[in-house]
């Protein structure tokens, strides 16, 4: 099969008064090796879906099927034990992987040069800044090169070379053959990233397709702010 | 289960925990608090100050002990179970851990990081308690070394409440349980109730010190069925803090 | 590990955890039965400030475990020994609940046994004040001074509060004047015994102190008729002998008390030969 991952009419209701449905029968497939990104308002239901796919989350109805033995996942908001080193949170990441421990190191190492942590691997992670924890977030994410990575907001809280040298991590992780999946209101970003794109409307995944056909002539965020809310216009 | 491939993961979780726990200011001054307090009560068992010393000695050894040890705890559990508030919950769980792993190796890292603590309380203790002579200090050691099993059942006891509650009402939640985990054998002596005292945890049975006093001779392997006991019920504990953790989301 | 494995896993675990306890505690109950008392160190108690400090306030319930603590001392001691704790643990007791009477009797009682008497003394002096109706504590006082130290004086105090009090027996009154009755002023005892001869209603008692009072009288007599032959004549009365010598009295008196009486010539007195 050439799908890194098939979501299968998801939903999420969860329960207390009144029953809220956070997903409808939300249903696509993501080609292997390519940048999905998910947008949507906020409390569209995008880091519902990212975390079902991720298995922190139980579906109420429906399937996911991921074609990807590994998983890498990055949260909104990383939060840490910030007594802990950035080398041995990356170190100790690598052991949950199940990767021994020379090789643990060596991900390690390789994955605080690229995203620019190397002098400040024995810092505590709660003396690092914001950016700083965002990219070690990512490098816990992208250690052990996993097939699927699910990025939430990957770029919030980056200085502009943060951003453009993490966007150049993902599209590069996108050439390894690693299928990514990312959550994001930058909408630049996510014109200049994604080979495709998935609109979540009120849990319901309005639009699922290539980037450029969502686009069409205008600019990203005019198109969404169409899509979404044609009074608008 | 019984390979290192399934070890791997949860001893890595408990790396993590354990770290963050040496490595925190709260751990090391917990750790400093019973130095401290340890060596006073050894100056005071040496000074010649007389029958007030005495009593001086008997609390300083209780504040070592008893306080250090639960400093120790309290702050390895509050960092495992911050593991959701923080939000590193979220990174940890997105790994490829089982629950039980999951589990398991949250235990595994309260255990450890609070070791460290009872370790050095437990020197101490030893250390003044045989300068009293009121025990000889190999079987002291022995029996110190015993209560550690207690440790074990309260570690698995936090790891359990943690995954209800939040870090800090777990930690005061478990220190509850202590001093009832101590009385369970007010319940075994009323009659009627006796079964209790072997259906639930019974802390009292690594009160060493007091068997020790009124009864000789104990065998080797009363230290030995003492250590099953205190493993046993930490995997009971720990199996149903799996089944908790598997139903939570995040 | 959950599920029906995790399942079967934690309930075989909880099983052997009640097993195992189930064992060690048969194991202490054998060791218990079979093996030697452990040698308890002697008992040095910590003192009654700081068992005050630690009590928090509840220092009714410190003393009432102090007690049991010196009633157990004292009841499975070896009697051959001394038991050197327990005036520290008596007054232990009563420092941390002053107004727990029966120790105060218990030490007057049992220490001067072992030879602690003024402890004992101490001891009853803090009871008599806190329990100023209680007669037996004054009464035990003057046995004290009276029986071990053989200090009359104390003994007359003691023994005249005694008599003063509720609840002492009886010979306190006759006690206290016998105490008097050694003392030097004589008319102070003379008064004592006609006091009891004009007040008493125990005729035994009153009998007594008749039979006292005349020896006194008798003594006194002899003491002034001695006090004036001495002043009078250059040859001093040496013994009652000499009375009958040199024809003052016909023979040498005996005391109405029904023992020979003696001329102590150091003091001047005269007194009982026992």
């Amino acid at each position: 099969m050439s799908f890194a991952l098939a979501v299968t009419n998801v939903s999420l209701i969860r329960d207390g008064r009144p029953r809220q449905t956070v997903l409808d029968g939300v249903s696509f497939m993501v080609p292997k090796g390519q940048i999905v990104s998910l947008i949507g308002q906020n409390g569209a239901g995008k880091t519902t879906l990212l975390k079902i796919i991720a298995g922190l989350l139980s579906p109420s109805r429906g399937s996911i099927t991921i074609n990807s033995p590994r998983i890498g996942f990055m949260p909104e908001q990383p939060g840490f034990l910030p007594a802990v080193t950035a080398w041995q949170w990356l170190v100790l990441t690598g052991g949950l992987l199940n990767l021994n421990r020379s090789e643990s190191k060596h991900q390690a190492d390789l994955w605080l040069r690229r995203v620019g942590l190397h002098t400040a691997r024995h810092q505590p992670i709660g003396r690092l800044s914001k950016g700083m924890r965002q990219r070690l977030a990512f490098a816990q994410a992208a250690l052990g090169d996993p097939q699927l990575l699910l990025l939430d907001e990957p770029l919030d809280g980056l200085d502009p070379i943060g951003r453009q040298d993490l966007k150049g991590l993902i599209l590069a992780a996108r050439d390894n053959g690693t299928t990514v999946i990312l959550c994001s209101h930058i909408l630049s970003d996510i014109d200049e990233l994604s080979d495709r794109l998935g609109v979540i409307d009120h849990g319901q995944l309005k639009f699922f397709g290539d980037t450029a056909s969502f686009r069409a002539d205008n600019d990203l965020e005019r198109s969404f702010v169409n899509f979404i809310n044609p009074q608008h216009v | 289960m019984f390979k290192m491939r399934w070890w791997r993961p949860p001893l890595s979780l408990a790396g993590l925990i354990a770290l963050s726990a040496w490595q925190s200011r709260g751990l090391l001054g917990g750790a400093i608090l019973g130095v401290v307090a340890g060596l006073s009560a050894r100056f005071f068992a040496t000074a010649s100050l007389g029958q007030d010393a005495r009593v001086m000695i008997d609390l300083l050894l209780a504040i070592t002990t008893i306080g250090s040890l639960a400093i120790g705890w309290l702050i390895a559990t509050n960092l495992a179970a911050a593991e959701q508030e923080r939000g590193a919950g979220l990174l940890l769980a997105s790994k490829p851990l089982t629950a039980g792993q999951y589990a398991v190796g949250r235990w595994l890292g309260i255990v450890v990081g609070s070791a460290l603590i009872y370790i050095i309380s437990a020197l101490v203790g030893c250390l003044i308690a045989s300068l009293g002579q009121q025990m000889p200090l190999a079987e002291l050691s022995l029996s110190w070394l015993t209560s550690g099993g207690e440790l074990l059942v309260l570690a698995a006891l936090a790891n359990l409440l943690a995954c209800w509650t939040t870090s800090s009402l777990a930690s005061f939640l478990t220190l509850a349980l202590w001093f009832i985990g101590h009385s369970i054998d007010v319940l075994v002596m009323s009659s009627g109730w006796q079964f209790l005292g072997y259906i639930l945890p019974n802390l009292n049975r690594f009160n060493l010190h007091e068997t020790y006093v009124t009864a000789t001779g104990l065998p080797g392997t009363f230290y030995v069925l003492t250590g099953v006991y205190a493993l046993s019920w930490s995997v009971v504990l720990v199996v149903l803090a799996s089944a908790a953790l598997k139903k939570r989301t995040w | 590990m959950v599920g029906g494995r995790g399942l079967l896993i934690a309930a075989a675990c909880w099983a052997l955890a009640g097993t195992s306890l189930y064992a060690t505690n048969w194991q202490v109950a054998a060791a218990r039965s079979t093996a030697d008392i452990r040698q308890i160190p002697p008992l040095e108690p910590p003192s009654a400030a700081s068992i005050k400090a630690l009590s928090l306030g509840f220092t009714r319930a410190a003393a009432d475990v102090a007690w049991l603590q010196t009633i157990q001392y004292f009841g499975g001691g070896n009697p051959n020994e001394r038991y050197s704790a327990l005036t520290a643990l008596i007054n232990t007791v009563v420092k941390l609940d002053p107004d727990f009477e029966y120790p105060y009797q218990f030490g007057g009682i049992i220490l001067p046994l072992q030879g602690d008497y003024e402890d004992a003394l101490k001891l009853l002096d803090a009871g008599i004040a806190r329990f100023p109706n209680n007669g037996l504590l004054p009464y035990y006082a003057g046995a004290i001074a009276r029986i071990d130290l053989n200090d009359s004086r104390r003994a007359a105090v003691y023994f005249q509060q005694a008599a003063r009090t509720p609840g002492a027996p009886a010979a306190a009154t006759l006690l206290a004047g016998v105490s008097l009755t050694d003392l030097d002023d004589r008319q102070i005892a003379l008064a004592w015994w006609n006091g009891i001869i004009e007040t008493s209603s125990d005729t035994t008692i009153r009998d007594r102190a008749i039979v006292w009072r005349d020896h006194l009288e008798t003594v006194l007599a002899l003491e002034t008729l001695i006090i004036k032959i001495n002043a009078a004549s250059g040859l001093p009365i040496n013994n009652l002998q000499d009375l009958v010598t040199r024809g003052l009295l016909p023979e040498v008196p005996k005391s109405p008390l029904g023992w020979p009486l003696v001329l102590n010539t150091a003091t001047g007195r005269v007194e009982l030969l026992r």
